[in-house]
């Protein structure tokens, strides 16, 4: 009964995730870069059979999963040949459960229904850390080859990525604000650029990117207490993601303290994400 | 207690007039007969003071330097004063060491030249104002130069040398030094070794100054060979370590310093010709400095600081009649400081406080003097030197980018300087000179390259400008000086111009770096500022085995709007009561600073009061067969007054009342 009530929960969060994926389809392509060709510095974090559209998704990663802003390619398989589906229409959208019920997180999704060589590409953002039980990747298909729909799930473990690169809060009207950091990857002293992806969850509804707001970036670290000078706050480039540059004076750990305005009203400055400089 | 030990100490001086020693001439502390010093030659003029006080060897180098016409010291501790000429800092002023240029490896500036020599291997201190002392480099202030000692060829091929030990009770300080020298017709060498130690010191009132205490070991070889009688080879190594260096007014002491200096030089005598002498050497010197905090209780977090500095070069000095001097001269300098803390669980914090980064200068200068009629003289110095500065790329230039500066581009400058000073000697014993001159400098490192360098003066941290021009300054100095009977005395009065003054001011809206620090400055240049005073030198000969040397010094320095400069000392007056009755001879000094009020608010400088000190040295020669012990004792501070004086970092006071002695052992 209990497993059958989870399926539900998961079938329809796989189906909000599609329908609020496909909303996007007025947003520029050009936001999930194009997908990395080489293979071998993918790695594979495990397949599932989407159910009904005669088809399964084996998904790579460039690295095991974390907290925060994760790049994901899948590879569909026709499950009767195995011979590579490059024509469908794609999405994944993680969730979690942590025993409290089941939490839908952001995601990004291409509505391009062919392949980019070989891969699917998309992006999960997972706001904590937990285990294969905890965490799920649920994915919806509409098989061009055959004109199936289907869906499946795979169990993913989510591990803690410190400094903090992903924050999530609520506001006084009960939405919820999810903001993960996309570059730098690997900071260094110097001109950093800076992206982060911003998304809002209104009551009732799945993430969306969140396009108009205006973002003020301000680098300290903590442990000093000083910033650092001649940041560009990031402006929206598209699909949510807004791009800047953050400047670092020296390594260590440092804060970027994040403030959000709407129509020159405070959201508010609470949000920030760390960075380890070595 | 304190007044029945100065009773003792005059006890002891008054016995040893009881006791009828055969003195010697060559005295701890030597008179300098006026005879001895010509009056038209300014340079022994200047060394009136060092003469007078350099054969005292309880004093340090910095002590003698400290008493010569126009130099002042900034002190940051017990160790390491860094000279000032007027007021003009390291940056402005050179100082070299047998004519090399070494920079110091400490952004702090714990680590000045002078320290590398130790009075014992001092020969002698020259110092020049202004651009006359631009023959070496180029400068706006002038020229220290310090000479080594090196040994005599003679024939005898015996040893000899020294051995002083002293002790002085005030940070229970002890001194050892051996140095040996001997030579034949061909071959010479001198060695020499100086042991220092002392613990925290006692300023005035019995306040202990926490952070005082030092160590170091400093060690001089000098070799020589030569093959014929107009060529000298010589090849000179001077060593200098430090340890757990105490530096009170800092936030941070130093962990160890070490110095490497050598040298090879190549003296050709030239004879039947113009020239005279040709002078080529070749030298190379590293310096490692490590600042750290491990022995400070309140430092929020650990840190270390350390600092490279490495300079090559060469220079070739010809020399001819009419003081003809020709100079070719060229050095490559690395500097670099890095910082890094240690955060409870987290990364390092690591920053290149001063980005690595190159100097290169190529020098030619030349002097000579000219001779008239009515004892008129006239003597030309002019220098032009070629700059390039850079940085390397790496981090610290990554660091620069935040700034949207990209420091590995060179900057490269064409600096001249020249001199002219005219003289008229009126009847035999009255001279006066005027000189007139134009120098420059170059931005140094710190100026250009530093990176949130943190200034303890004024609680700010520094950022370089890379684009600031070399200073420019337009001087005139009058000397007059006359000797008579039993009275010699000079005057000089300068006037400097500078223009593009290079001047800190705050950067609003960025912040510090250092914990603790009120924000950012960095340096631009300012029309101009202005630097005048005077100096004045009295010797008087009271009565046969009485004399009194007195010095005055002033400078009053200024921003084109007024604002006084930083760091400029204020009137000071040091004179000397000596007394040799025969068979020893005491000493009585007196110094005054006078009140500074003239302070530069924006840089934290404080008004520092008046202050007297006085001090009295009592010192006395043994002769034992065909050698001599020398024996001083003195009392410096006297009543024990808690006084600091203007250019003194911090709120930190000077050495309370203290008691020495010295043996030196000649043989």
């Amino acid at each position: 009964m209990l497993k059958l009530l989870l399926n539900l929960i998961l079938i329809s969060s796989t189906l909000g995730a599609f329908s609020s994926c496909k909303k996007k389809s007025s947003t520029p392509e050009d936001i999930i870069e194009t997908p990395v060709t080489n293979e071998s510095t993918l790695i594979k974090i495990g397949e599932t059979y989407l159910l009904g559209a005669k088809a399964k998704a084996v998904i790579y990663a460039n690295k095991a999963f974390e907290t925060g802003y994760n790049e994901v390619y899948v590879s569909l398989l026709d499950s009767l040949d195995g011979s590579k589906l490059n024509n469908c229409h794609f999405s994944l959208s993680p969730s979690s459960n942590d025993g409290s019920g089941n939490q839908n997180l952001p995601c990004e999704n291409s509505n391009d229904s062919l392949a980019v060589n070989g891969y699917f590409a998309s992006a999960a953002i997972f706001t904590k850390a937990g285990a294969a039980s905890q965490c799920f990747l649920n994915f919806s298909i509409h098989n061009h080859k055959n004109n199936l729909y289907g869906s499946g799930s795979l169990g993913v473990a989510v591990l803690a990525q410190t400094p903090i690169k992903v924050t999530s809060l609520s506001t006084t009207d009960n939405s919820t604000f999810v903001i993960a950091l996309i570059s730098p990857a690997t900071p260094k002293v110097g001109i950093n650029d800076f992206e982060i992806v911003l998304q809002k969850k209104s009551p009732g509804s799945n993430f969306a990117a969140v396009e108009d707001y205006k973002i003020e970036i301000d680098p300290v670290m903590p442990s000093m207490g000083h910033g650092s000078p001649n940041n560009v706050n990031p402006t929206h480039r598209g699909k949510g993601h807004y791009s800047g540059k953050v400047n670092f004076t020296m390594t260590g750990l440092w804060r970027v303290n994040l403030k959000l305005t709407h129509n020159d009203s405070l959201i508010t400055s609470a949000p920030f994400i760390e960075l380890s400089i070595k | 207690m304190s007044r029945s030990l100065i009773l003792l100490l005059l006890g002891f001086v008054l016995q040893q007039k009881l006791w009828s020693q055969k003195t010697l001439k060559d005295t701890a502390i030597k008179i300098v007969n006026l005879e001895e010093v010509s009056i038209i030659n300014e340079k022994d003029d200047k060394n009136q003071a060092f003469n007078f006080y350099r054969n005292n060897k309880l004093a340090t180098t910095e002590d003698i330097l400290s008493r010569m016409q126009g130099v002042n010291l900034i002190k940051r501790g017990a160790y390491g004063l860094e000279p000032t000429l007027r007021n003009y800092g390291s940056g402005q002023s050179n100082l070299t060491i047998d004519g090399m240029r070494i920079y110091g490896a400490c952004t702090d500036k714990m680590d000045p030249v002078s320290i590398y020599v130790e009075p014992g291997n001092l020969n002698s201190i020259q110092v020049s104002h202004g651009a006359a002392g631009a023959l070496e480099g180029s400068t706006i202030g002038g020229q220290i130069s310090l000479k080594l000692k090196e040994p005599d060829f003679n024939c005898h091929n015996k040893i000899s040398g020294q051995v002083a030990q002293s002790y002085m009770t005030v940070n229970n300080g002890y001194n050892s030094s051996l140095a040996l020298q001997q030579s034949n017709k061909k071959f010479a060498y001198r060695i020499s070794g100086t042991f220092r130690k002392a613990d925290n010191y006692y300023a005035g009132n019995q306040l202990l100054i926490n952070n005082s205490g030092f160590q170091k070991t400093n060690t001089n070889v000098v070799l020589m060979y030569k093959p014929r009688e107009t060529q000298v080879l010589k090849f000179d190594f001077l060593g200098d370590w430090g340890k757990n260096i105490g530096f009170p007014a800092l936030l941070m002491d130093v962990g160890f310093a070490k110095a490497q200096i050598f040298s090879f030089t190549h003296q050709l005598d030239i004879k039947n010709s113009y020239f005279i002498k040709n002078e080529l050497k070749v030298y190379y010197n590293t310096i490692t400095h490590q600042m750290d905090d491990t022995h400070r209780s309140n430092s929020p977090m650990h840190m270390d600081m350390p600092g490279w500095s490495k300079t090559m070069g060469f220079y070739n000095d010809l020399r001819g009649k009419n003081n003809f001097k020709l100079r070719l001269d060229y050095h490559h300098a690395y500097t670099r400081a890095d910082m890094t803390m240690y955060p409870v669980n987290e990364p390092d914090m690591y920053m290149q406080t001063l980005p690595e980064n190159n100097l290169n200068d190529l020098g030619l200068a030349a002097s000579r003097s000219f001779s008239f009629k009515r004892k008129q003289n006239l003597n030309v110095n002019a220098r032009l030197d070629v700059y390039s500065q850079s940085a390397a790329s790496g981090i610290g230039s990554q660091q620069w980018k935040v700034y949207n500066t990209d420091i590995t581009q060179a900057k490269n400058d064409v600096l001249k300087n020249v001199n002219l000073a005219y003289s008229k000697q009126f009847k035999e014993n009255t001279l006066l000179q005027l000189s007139t001159g134009y120098g420059e400098r170059i931005p140094t490192s710190n100026e250009r390259y530093g990176y949130y360098l943190f200034n303890r003066q004024d609680q700010y941290d520094y950022i370089g400008n890379l684009n600031l021009k070399p200073e420019q300054s337009y001087q005139l100095e009058l000397l007059f000086k006359q000797e008579l009977k039993k009275v010699s005395y000079s005057v000089n009065v300068f006037y400097h111009h500078i223009e593009n003054y290079i001047y800190a001011y705050r950067m609003i809206g960025y912040s510090q770096m250092t914990i603790g620090a009120l924000g950012l400055k960095t340096y631009r240049n300012i029309n101009y500022a202005i630097s005048k005073g005077f100096e004045a030198n009295v010797k008087i000969q009271l009565l046969e085995k009485l004399s009194y040397i007195g010095t005055v010094k002033y400078v009053n320095a200024q921003t084109y709007t007024g604002i006084p400069l930083p760091l400029v000392p204020p009137l000071k007056l040091q004179e000397a009561l000596r007394f040799n009755p025969g068979l020893f001879l005491f000493q009585f000094e007196h110094d005054y600073g006078m009140k500074q009020s003239r302070v530069n608010i924006d840089y934290g400088d404080r008004i520092t009061s008046s202050f007297h000190l006085y001090n009295i040295r009592a010192s006395k020669n043994f002769r034992i067969k065909s050698t001599v012990l020398q024996a001083s004792l003195a009392c410096e501070n006297i009543f024990d007054n808690s006084y600091r004086e203007h250019l003194d970092i911090g709120t930190v006071p000077r050495f309370g009342r203290n008691f020495s002695i010295n043996l030196n052992f000649i043989f």
